[in-house]
């Protein structure tokens, strides 16, 4: 699949939104048109295309520094059917928007999105997500920007790992790319992934090689 | 009792660079206080060793402008001993120009300790990079607080030392995510003094009013240098138009 199920109040949610931070958040308008390039929807429905392989329904959804979520959060709830996602991304910004752009799926209580950082030994997971069982889906679209995955999983997995999304980059010229990994198998490695359903290499239409692996 | 502290480590600063700072609080601060340098080489009668534990997390590719070593001072009742959990304390990094009276510092409302906020800093490029770990509104140049308020600074770095390390690459990022509130300061763990307090000879005063670099404010409590992070490396007593001021 090489397009998004764009539901008319997804275009009513994602107009309001961009109009809202271009009125009120000028100086944020380019960085959420950045989260809408070629490149960045092409991460999204590789991730897509791939994880449809190995499962096709979610129930209870983490989102590691999703940013504006946008197009993820699509893909969760219209093809995965996810009942619950929440987004975990530091930036308080980057939660608000969020939350305009997928504000139906919130008044469905499909949606949420926490500040919380999950690296903290003090920050935990949200508790609504008990409501909805166990998680039994992990993604994080942006490994390059953070820790090891591994110390996330080990605070806040401890008994039970959820399936992992992960994908990264070797491409380092960004400041903010603290983490760039050289292989899909260094990413599965930082993440201590033994049961590897998936990993691959993509090379997206900006140059930049995209690292994914899906495992637990 | 109040304490007035620095941090003096490696090569960059030499103990004339300690007195000079200590001249400067003892001509600018009425109240009574004992100063102290913690510092990894001790030679004067004031100067407490630094401890070394967090030198193992240090990376040096990723952290070459991190100034961890200032965190251990927020460990105080292991540095100054028990009975200083209900002590003052004021920290300066050794490379500030103080032009007045630094007793104001004594005096602020202490339900929150004060952290330098850079009113310098456009607050919304900081807000526009925020997720991109840089443009902190932050400076700990000059820090105050009391008794054990920024133990809890210390057990946070100490219990998450491996993920602080290796993501941050300056203590005031650090802090930036951690203990303040970008958007919100009444919300923050820290306050920053007010406006028309502090201002920084490298990127001026306050953002959109008075932006006028390497410039002197004498009517200001305190210029800071501080700007390695930013590829200067120009110690300020090689600034005549400082030098005569000490």
């Amino acid at each position: 699949m090489d397009y998004i199920k764009y539901k008319k109040y997804n275009s009513n949610n994602w107009m309001r939104a961009l109009s809202y931070v271009h009125k009120e958040k000028p100086h944020l308008f380019q960085r959420v048109l950045d989260s809408f390039t070629e490149s960045q929807l092409e991460s999204k429905l590789w991730l897509n295309n791939e994880l449809n392989k190995i499962q096709n329904e979610f129930n209870n959804v983490v989102v590691v520094g999703g940013w504006y979520c946008h197009v993820l959060t699509n893909i969760l709830i219209e093809n995965f059917n996810a009942q619950f996602v929440c987004n975990y991304d530091i930036d308080i910004d980057s939660k608000m928007i969020s939350y305009k752009f997928n504000k139906t799926y919130k008044d469905e209580g499909k949606f949420f999105t926490s500040a919380r950082n999950l690296f903290s030994v003090y920050e935990f997971l949200e508790g609504r997500h008990q409501q909805h069982g166990p998680v039994d889906l992990l993604i994080n679209p942006s490994c390059e920007h953070m820790y090891y995955m591994k110390d996330l999983l080990k605070k806040q997995f401890k008994y039970a790992r959820p399936l992992c999304v992960l994908q990264s980059t070797d491409n380092d010229e960004y400041d903010d790319h603290i983490n760039c990994v050289k292989d899909p198998q260094e990413l599965a490695d930082q993440a201590n992934l033994i049961d590897i359903k998936y990993m691959g290499t993509k090379k997206l239409s900006n140059g930049m090689n995209r690292f994914m692996v899906i495992g637990r | 009792m109040k304490n007035i502290l620095c941090v003096k480590w490696g090569d960059k600063y030499t103990s004339q660079h300690v007195e000079k700072l200590k001249q400067q609080v003892e001509k600018h601060c009425s109240y009574d206080f004992n100063f102290y340098c913690l510092t990894d080489k001790p030679e004067k009668e004031y100067d407490i060793q630094l401890p070394t534990w967090m030198d193992e997390h240090y990376i040096p590719e990723k952290n070459f402008f991190w100034a961890y070593r200032k965190c251990y001072m927020f460990d105080q009742t292991k540095i100054f001993g028990d009975d200083s959990a209900n002590d003052e304390f004021l920290f300066f990094d050794i490379d500030v120009l103080i032009h007045n009276s630094i007793d104001p510092l004594w005096e602020l409302p202490m339900d929150k300790p004060y952290i330098v906020r850079g009113w310098w800093n456009d607050i919304k490029n900081c807000q526009k990079n925020y997720g991109k770990l840089k443009s902190t509104p932050l400076n700990s140049s000059v820090v105050r607080w009391n008794g054990l308020q920024l133990h809890r600074v210390y057990n946070h770095i100490r219990k998450n030392a491996p993920m602080v390390f290796f993501t941050y690459r300056t203590i005031d990022n650090y802090f930036n995510h951690f203990f303040y509130n970008i958007h919100n300061e009444e919300e923050s763990f820290f306050r920053g003094y007010p406006k028309g307090m502090i201002y920084s000879w490298y990127k001026g005063n306050i953002f959109d009013e008075d932006m006028e670099l390497k410039k002197l404010r004498k009517d200001h409590m305190i210029c800071l240098f501080n700007n390695s992070a930013s590829g200067i490396d120009e110690d300020m007593n090689d600034i005549s138009e400082i030098n005569g001021l000490y």
